[in-house]
């Protein structure tokens, strides 16, 4: 078992233990810096999967950006003070959802399972994302090159949010 | 033993734990982790197997994906900071205008 | 690369320009309320444009960036649905939004100009990359309009947090069940699924695909049991967007469902059908039987609804050429008898309330907006000789013939379940009917007294709402060689 293994294995399992810690916290605050923790296993995982230009994005924007604007908010809401009572649905709620996930999780367990793997590309075939610059290049084509529409949808998108946050936020002035 | 499907069964783990969360916790900022982690899901999946295909396609969905996210919790946060300005308390079990 | 291609697009992005600079030239004190009519312009022009383009008639549609958008004939009558149902909108919204003093006019209209141009791109993505950002961007707009009155009632921010949870959930359904199908066939455009499709392997990885996005799918369609956002986001949205959401969120929702299932994934339609028929079958009695215990009208309406989305989606289940075109017609009738529907409401609702009871009397006191409400609650209900019948007639036969062609018996028995949900539903229309009609003012109720007050706008929407039931329903035959031209 080489270094890369022992990463991986770290990682996913760091990824999924935090995951369950965001699940399970009662405190906002703690869910959120878990959930810093499970996408900075991500981040890890990605860079692992040569996918280095995504692992780099995951922590600028989803564990940086992303997250402050979340801690943000819990700050600015104070969520502690109506914590008081339980942080949870009630039992049958818990126990119907825990099954439901489980139910979930079989089924896709079972899907992947038998996942057609032998009918993909072997994890070394000449044409994988490579890392480092290559995978840069190939995402940058894959972007611009067949997505430059999707990129502008994304550009109307943000402008879409930014209204959107405005409405909502933002209280006109005389009010 | 790190195939495609050890990938793919951590991604189905990781999406069946947000699922749970969404539906049995009652705070909207913690809802809206969970469901980030279930997007986050996806993206785990889609590179794992952009990687065993060798293509660079899934890569550019998963830029996209995140792109989406951030506008998505963004306006999330903005709406939840609107209903508490009105109400002072954004616990879901308590916004029961609504029912019928 | 034919850039000149999205022309409609580029001139609902320009209009959309347009509402920002004037919200942002015009001194703050002076009224939005010019923006409604500079929207419905707008839109009306961008409709001239997509009614006097030709559908292509040879086989390679014309694309351009790369196969990613599509011109098909399917997206322009969807696209001429669509920005139709966006001029119905921005006139009801005028008076509307004037009423109630909504601060955000200029914001709103370009939510709106912004949310059709997504819905556009939608129904023309060629590629689940583009799928996906428009689904994604026509949402947050959606999630911002409906909670537009935030502060005046706190059921529209409610409504807005729900909507954004549930349909967040959908969009990470949706997306793993992309990346599933991205796994299993390498291809993310649908042309290359399509083709996937046709040789292809079933496996259980694909029935796990198959079902993550027909359910990713079927919450934008409201199909049972991903609706449970409907009837809280239709009650407390503002009345114009419930009625934007329901026409042209569905009909942009259903001919996702046509290019995804019945155009890409054609190849396995013995898996996917079992899984939409499900779905619509429990749409079928529980919309139904829901609406019928409803006191509020737009919650009724929100009930009839989702019915109606089961109903467009035996086109899909159908997945012949006869269905596709009975659910295109069918779409084209609901757009503006439910636009019609939710207008008088709307109307009746700023002097007698959001009840059921506020309608008691209308028929005497406005005969016209009684006798609109009437034949649109009728025309959904099925009843000739509105458009409405004419409708159901073809999607109910394309689904028996295709039941009996293909050997399909669910099918069958599937249509002769919307066949009795339509009486059923006959029920909770003519409740409504009643109530104006028969039902005995209350003396005590406010503004029961003298006609209803019609602005200018809402009796623009209204002429062509009425004109087009009628229409529809009397005289079908040019709106019917447009639809086969534009599906040939």
């Amino acid at each position: 078992m080489g270094l890369r293994e022992v990463l991986l294995a770290v990682f996913a399992f760091g990824a999924l233990a935090f995951a369950l810690a965001v699940v399970s916290t009662r405190n906002t605050v703690y869910a959120a810096l878990e959930f810093v923790a499970h996408l900075l296993c991500l981040a890890a995982l990605y860079c692992l999967l040569d996918a280095p230009l995504l692992g780099v994005l995951q922590v600028m924007v989803y564990a940086g950006a992303i997250m402050v604007l979340f801690l943000f908010a819990v700050m600015m809401l104070d969520i502690q003070e109506t914590g008081r009572e339980s942080a949870f649905q009630g039992p049958g709620q818990v126990a119907g959802a825990l099954l439901l996930a489980a139910l979930l999780f079989a089924l896709l367990v079972f899907g992947a399972d038998r996942f057609p793997a032998a009918a993909l590309a072997p994890a070394a075939a000449p044409g994988a994302p490579g890392v480092g610059a290559d995978n840069v290049v190939r995402v940058a084509r894959a972007l611009f090159e067949r997505g430059a529409l999707v990129f502008e949808a994304v550009g109307v998108l943000l402008l879409t949010a930014v209204v959107a946050v405005m409405v909502m936020a933002k209280r006109r002035l005389e009010n | 033993m790190f195939g495609v499907g050890f990938f793919l069964a951590l991604a189905f783990a990781l999406f069946a734990v947000g699922a749970f969360g969404v539906l049995t916790r009652r705070d909207p900022l913690v809802m809206f982790m969970c469901i980030e982690m279930m997007f986050n899901s996806g993206n785990l999946a889609l590179v794992a197997l952009s990687r065993y295909l060798g293509l660079a396609s899934g890569h550019a969905l998963v830029f996209f994906v995140v792109a989406v996210a951030a506008a998505e919790v963004a306006v999330g946060l903005g709406i939840i900071i609107a209903i508490f300005r009105t109400e002072k308390d954004v616990n879901v079990d308590h916004l029961s205008e609504l029912k019928g | 690369m034919n850039l000149a291609l999205p022309l409609p697009e580029y001139g609902v992005l320009g209009l959309a320009l347009v509402v920002l600079l004037y919200d942002l030239v015009v001194p703050e004190r002076v009224s939005r309320r010019a923006l409604g009519w500079v929207c419905a312009l707008g839109f009306a022009g961008v409709l001239a444009l997509l009614l006097r383009s030709d559908a292509p008639q040879v086989a390679p549609v014309p694309t351009a960036f790369g196969g990613m958008y599509v011109a098909d004939g399917l997206a322009l009558a969807f696209k001429t649905l669509i920005v139709a149902a966006a001029m119905l909108a921005s006139l009801a919204s005028l008076d509307y939004l004037e009423a109630r003093g909504v601060r955000w006019q200029g914001e709103y209209y370009l939510l709106l100009t912004l949310v059709t141009f997504a819905l556009m791109c939608l129904v023309s993505a060629g590629d689940l990359l583009t799928l996906y950002v428009a689904l994604e961007l026509n949402s947050i707009g959606f999630y911002a309009l409906v909670a537009v009155l935030k502060g005046r009632s706190l059921t529209s921010s409610e409504a807005g947090l729900k909507y954004l949870i549930l349909g967040a959930l959908s969009s990470a359904l949706l997306l793993y069940g992309i990346s599933l199908l991205y796994g299993l066939s390498g291809t993310v455009s649908l042309a290359g699924l399509a083709a996937w499709a046709a040789g292809a392997a079933r496996s259980p990885a694909l029935v796990v695909a198959l079902a993550l996005v027909a359910a990713g799918l079927a919450f934008k369609m409201s199909l049972v049991p991903f609706h449970m956002w409907a009837p809280d986001v239709y009650q407390a949205a503002p009345t114009p967007v419930t009625a934007f959401l329901s026409v042209a969120g569905k009909t942009a929702a259903l001919a996702l469902l046509v290019r995804v299932l019945d155009a890409a994934l054609g190849g396995f339609i013995g898996v996917w059908d079992k899984l939409l028929m499900v779905l619509m079958a429990a749409t079928f009695v529980w919309a139904n039987l829901g609406a019928l215990k409803q006191r509020d009208a737009k919650r009724l309406m929100a009930y009839s609804s989702v019915a109606q989305a089961g109903y467009l989606a035996i086109g899909v289940a159908a997945g012949s050429a006869l269905g596709l075109q009975a659910a295109l017609f069918y779409a084209l009738v609901y757009v503006f008898t439910n636009v019609a529907a939710f207008q008088v409401l709307q109307l009746v609702a700023e002097s007698g309330g959001p009840e059921l009871s506020g309608l008691r009397g209308l028929g005497r006191r406005s005969p016209g907006l009684a006798l609109i409400l009437a034949a649109a609650v009728l025309s959904l209900a099925g009843i000739p000789p509105f458009g409405g019948f004419f409708g159901k007639f073809y999607l109910f036969a394309a689904g028996v013939r295709e039941g009996i062609v293909a050997g399909r018996s669910w099918l069958l028995a599937l249509v002769g379940l919307a066949v009795v949900m339509s009486i059923v539903s006959l029920f909770y229309y003519l409740i409504l009917v009643k109530q104006m009609y028969i039902e005995p003012a209350d003396p005590e109720a406010p503004g029961t007294g003298g006609p209803v007050a019609v602005p200018l706008g809402a009796r623009l929407v209204l002429g062509v709402c009425a004109a087009m039931i009628l229409w529809t329903g009397l005289y079908p035959s040019p709106i019917l060689a447009w639809i086969r031209q534009a599906l040939f």
